[in-house]
């Protein structure tokens, strides 16, 4: 009876954690995409310095946000963001507008690869 | 009455937090500041452990930065206990004696615990979550079997008879994939060196070979022999390495004094920190001391 309440325990908790990973990729990678989304909107309207300050809290807030993804899940390409975002940063640093928009095209092709790898869905379990 | 009765409560309360607070609390403290006191000593408590956790889980992603080595040896560390948990979850089976199921699943798990084990870049959730899954399923499945025969039949198998009647069966050991090598190997291990003295074998689902000898070569019992008035008594071990094992006086009937072992020991001249095995079968007690004493002697209190 004890270790089948031990094991209803661990049952549950792996479930829990497989539920809430499922959500904080979601609420992760949708934010990131609404960041992406405006740092695009100031690329297109050549605001360069807006784009680059919102690339720079972009990588701050995604630094914070890759220990937690590391440590919860396995992807190569998390830490391939970061290179990304620093292209970005630096086309945008030298006034390189159009290397800036290839990056920021690139960068939403890669996170929605990551969302994709760690996202729970019934071909992955295939 | 109740005013009293309130104050008497009051006190109490104040008199316990005298004992337990290491500085002065003055007698007119309301119970309800008490706890309030109480709470904020957990609280500030709490709030200087969570900061050391902290502090220590800032170190070690430095260190996860410098020194890889590090890492996997915390993370060989982490992952052999979670391993050990889950092999006592399991169960108590010997190697030797795993179903196929069981045997698949313990493979799995060690696998499964090496490859987070050495690689740092996955985290090592990923080896801790399939290694409970299996445990888990295990445990279903071990369920299952308890409660179907069929299901049992299944997923273990049934036995098969290798030798029949003295004769051993060609067929069924080509079919079972064993050659006749392996057969008298198996026999010599059980000790059955001539196999002109076997009746029956069967194989069992767990692999091991079981035997029944010949009428005629079947070993002599005491019932045989019709010997009567022995009786076979489970040996308890009451003192191992100098220490009483108080669990096992829970099992002897009738009850057993540990004053009966001390005076037992003090005939030999012998304490119990000196005793190595103290083992008791019947009243017939074994004792052996440390420094290499043997004494074969009967338990009595006179």
């Amino acid at each position: 009876m004890k270790k089948a309440i031990i094991l209803t325990i661990i049952l549950l908790l792996i479930l829990s954690a497989g539920i809430s990973e499922h959500f904080f990729v979601h609420k992760t990678f949708d934010r990131f995409k609404e960041q992406t989304r405006s740092i695009e909107n100031a690329i297109n309207e050549d605001d360069i310095e807006t784009a680059l300050e919102k690339s720079e809290a972009l990588l701050d807030w995604w630094n914070k946000k890759r220990v937690v993804i590391e440590a919860i899940s396995y992807c190569q390409d998390a830490r391939q963001v970061n290179v990304v975002i620093g292209e970005m940063i630096g086309s945008l640093k030298c006034g390189d507008i159009e290397n800036a928009s290839s990056k920021i095209v690139s960068l939403n092709e890669l996170t929605d690869n990551i969302r994709d790898i760690l996202d729970f869905n019934a071909i992955d379990i295939i | 009455m109740q005013y009293t009765s309130a104050r008497r409560t009051f006190f109490a309360a104040n008199a316990i937090s005298h004992r337990r607070f290491p500085f002065r609390l003055r007698a007119t403290f309301h119970p309800a500041t008490l706890n309030a006191t109480y709470l904020l000593c957990f609280f500030l408590i709490i709030t200087h452990i969570g900061r050391k956790i902290k502090r220590i889980a800032h170190n070690l992603i430095l260190i996860k930065d410098n020194s890889d080595m590090l890492n996997v040896f915390l993370r060989a560390i982490i992952l052999y206990f979670f391993l050990l948990v889950a092999m006592r979850l399991m169960g108590k089976r010997q190697m030797s004696e795993f179903q196929p199921f069981e045997f698949a699943i313990t493979l799995v798990a060690a696998d499964l615990a090496c490859i987070p084990m050495s690689d740092n870049t996955i985290p090592i959730i990923y080896g801790i979550i399939p290694i409970f899954t299996l445990v888990i399923l295990h445990n279903i499945l071990t369920f299952a079997a308890i409660k179907s025969h069929r299901f049992r039949k299944l997923i273990n198998g049934k036995p098969v008879i290798l030798i029949d009647d003295g004769k051993i069966d060609c067929d069924i050991l080509k079919k079972c994939g064993m050659t006749a090598n392996d057969l008298l190997e198996s026999l010599r291990e059980q000790g059955y060196f001539k196999i002109g003295e076997i009746g029956y074998a069967v194989l069992e689902t767990n692999g091991k070979v079981s035997v029944l000898q010949k009428f005629a070569n079947a070993p002599v019992t005491n019932a045989d022999l019709k010997i009567s008035g022995g009786e076979n008594a489970l040996p308890y071990n009451v003192v191992v390495e100098g220490r009483f094992m108080g669990e096992t006086f829970g099992y002897i009937n009738p009850p057993l004094e540990k004053d009966l072992i001390v005076k037992t020991l003090e005939k030999e001249n012998m304490r119990v920190r000196d005793v190595f095995l103290f083992s008791l079968d019947g009243n017939e007690a074994f004792i052996q001391s440390y420094d290499g004493r043997v004494v074969n002697t009967i338990l009595s209190d006179k």
